[in-house]
């Protein structure tokens, strides 16, 4: 084996025929990829096509049946699970909210990783948690409990939690789910921004398909656990290609102020599932002509 | 709370010196109040020295002490059990009355004390074996509770604690109704009494503190991170099995050493640490704290147990449950909710 120093070409994150199952049922089937440092990765597919297994794989949550996670060139499975925590941060998508926990206190959970039983709270602590609530804007409310904010709010504060932890990979599973609109921009601008500007290597998993388009450097579209196809420019994927990963008929658009397309579902597309039910039942009042 | 942040210790050692202080009011209540008012100048002249001539000084040195240091001893046990497992579990009602560890306890050291080739059930070997039986019935508790598709949700795990409790009771008492010299030597200490707390146990049982207590602290480090999700634990680079692992040990450590000294008293572990997590989010401060209001909380009641109806006692565990049954019905209400 050989010994440290990865050479400048090792992605930060891969996987290498990975094959995962979740409780018993197989999800994963043979995924090698290769996670581009300082981008935003963006994994999409359909329902159960193994998006977050695959997060999960990746972040060692959980372990592959088969095949390798590559964390800088070395097996993240042998490697002591604090210092992959230094490297690798992870949000899952529902977290826990512990009743009167301060947003303070939740970002500085974010430095456990730096600390051990000698290494009490320091100055560089301190700094990682004030500059982590600076980037996500969540200074103004620090003494405020979280579970007070709105989910916004709350998802900037886990966010900044993550950012805390100062590690140079951060997985964000669904990190936009619950959200308004609103909120969903806000958090993708500050995703992107962390990659744009402050060095970090991102991968989200995303269900808005448009917002993915968007947002992302990097594409990686899954279906039935397999890696249908990955690409770089969001500018150069079909309305093919989303019809057969999602397995239902769009139209590509393209958005005027940045060139990117937007795939909507065409409605009407061939004949209706149903039989056209009697027009007296079936539109709300409020939709009459 | 508008304080200026300053780094963890400086904020944490103001709410331990109140508690702290506070236990030494209900300590000094403790001493001087019973069938027999002490008065405080007899009690700070035992601090210069015992007087054998002075019915005070040998109502304190050979009653009323030796019983208060079991009764914080017991009381700081009985909330930092119930502290690791409401942490451990993510569960307000985590609590070694409730989960099956008294119950365990209770019937291991009856058995070992039934058993016909006399096993030890002085010394050290009493708090281990408490220990191990509550540990042992707890370790049922969620292997049962765990089964099913939902997993381990917070009702499962608690009917299964109350359910093994009782199952575990009802041994408890076959075993006592066949065997009557088992039932003379339990009799008191069964009920959990701080009136039959075993001075020999007191001590021997200090030497299992200090592990307890070193795997409390680790444990409470992890139990922040571990309030956030078993997969936000495991991110921050925690081994969450382990840490369950240590914390129950350490849990049913404490169960053990408090039953081992007082017999079962329940809800003590229920509403200190549930008090505590109200203000404080960081367990590496609770512990502290629970172990500090777990002594107080204790201490009164056994205070009260000895005086409302004198001049007969009532079981310390009595005074305990008029107090801690509302605060479990309250908190299955909000669990619930």
């Amino acid at each position: 084996m050989i010994k440290d120093a990865p050479s400048r070409d090792v992605a930060p994150l891969a996987a290498e025929k990975l094959h995962a199952a979740f409780r018993e049922t197989p999800v994963l089937h043979d995924i090698s990829l290769s996670i581009p440092q300082n981008r935003l990765t963006v994994l999409v597919g359909p329902n159960g096509s193994g998006k977050s297994t695959l997060l999960s794989t990746l972040s060692r949550l959980m372990s592959p049946a088969k095949g390798t996670v590559y964390l800088a060139g070395k097996d993240i499975h042998t490697l002591p699970t604090r210092d992959v925590a230094r490297k690798l941060g992870i949000l899952p998508q529902s977290p826990v909210l512990p009743e009167s926990l301060n947003v303070y206190d939740l970002v500085s959970r974010g430095r456990y990783p730096h600390q051990g039983l000698f290494r009490q709270w320091s100055n560089t602590d301190e700094k990682a948690v004030h500059h982590a609530m600076e980037i996500t804007d969540t200074a103004s409310f620090a003494q405020t409990p979280v579970n007070a904010l709105s989910g916004g709010q709350r998802q900037r504060c886990f966010i900044a939690m993550a950012l805390a932890q100062e590690t140079d990979i951060i997985l964000l599973d669904e990190p936009t789910t619950y959200l308004d609109l609103r909120y969903q921009v806000d958090v993708m601008k500050l995703i992107a921004e962390l990659c744009r500007s402050h060095g970090r290597t991102i991968v989200t998993v995303l269900h808005d398909l448009n917002f993915a388009m968007q947002y992302a450097d990097h594409l990686i579209f899954l279906k039935d656990g397999k890696i249908h196809c990955t690409i770089d420019d969001p500018k150069s994927c079909s309305a093919n290609l989303i019809s057969d990963v999602f397995s239902t008929d769009v139209i590509r658009l393209v958005d005027p102020d940045s060139g990117i397309p937007v795939f909507i579902p065409r409605h009407n597309a061939g004949k209706s599932p149903l039989p056209s039910a009697s027009p007296s039942n079936a539109a709300p009042a409020g939709c009459a002509p | 709370m508008r304080t200026e942040r300053l780094s963890g210790v400086h904020v944490a050692s103001r709410p331990i010196l109140g508690l702290a202080a506070l236990l030494v009011l209900i300590s000094t209540l403790y001493l001087m109040v019973g069938p027999r008012l002490i008065g405080l100048d007899s009690l700070l002249g035992l601090a210069n020295g015992f007087d054998a001539g002075s019915f005070d000084h040998r109502v304190l040195q050979t009653i009323r002490m030796p019983r208060l240091v079991a009764a914080l001893i017991t009381g700081a046990c009985l909330g930092l059990s119930g502290l690791l497992l409401q942490g451990l579990l993510r569960n307000p009602l985590g609590e070694p009355h409730i989960l099956g560890l008294n119950a365990g306890a209770t019937l291991a050291v009856v058995v070992a004390t039934a058993a016909p080739m006399g096993l030890a059930t002085d010394g050290i070997a009493r708090p281990l074996i408490a220990a191990t039986g509550g540990g042992l019935l707890f370790l049922a508790t969620i292997v049962f509770a765990s089964a099913g598709k939902s997993g381990m949700t917070l009702l499962k795990v608690t009917f299964c604690g109350i359910a093994f409790s009782a199952l575990a009771s009802a041994v408890t008492s076959a075993i006592l109704i066949l065997d009557d010299d088992t039932l003379d030597q339990v009799r008191l200490w069964m009920v959990g009494d701080l009136a039959g707390a075993r001075m020999d146990t007191l001590w021997a049982s200090s030497w299992l503190l200090v592990p307890a207590v070193i795997a409390a602290l680790y444990v409470s480090s992890c139990l922040n991170a571990l309030a956030l999700g078993d997969d936000v634990a495991t991110g921050l680079g925690i081994s969450v099995r382990r840490v369950r692992l240590i914390g129950i040990i350490a849990a049913a450590l404490f169960c053990g050493i408090a039953v081992a000294i007082a017999g079962p008293i329940g809800f003590v572990g229920l509403i200190v640490p549930n008090l505590v997590r109200r203000f404080v989010s960081d367990y590496r401060l609770s512990v502290p704290l629970v172990a500090l209001g777990g002594a107080g909380l204790l201490a009164l009641a056994d205070l009260a147990a000895r005086l409302v109806m004198l001049p007969h006692e009532i079981p310390t565990g009595l005074a305990t449950a008029f107090v801690g049954a509302p605060v479990f019905i309250i908190l299955v209400a909000r669990a619930l909710r």
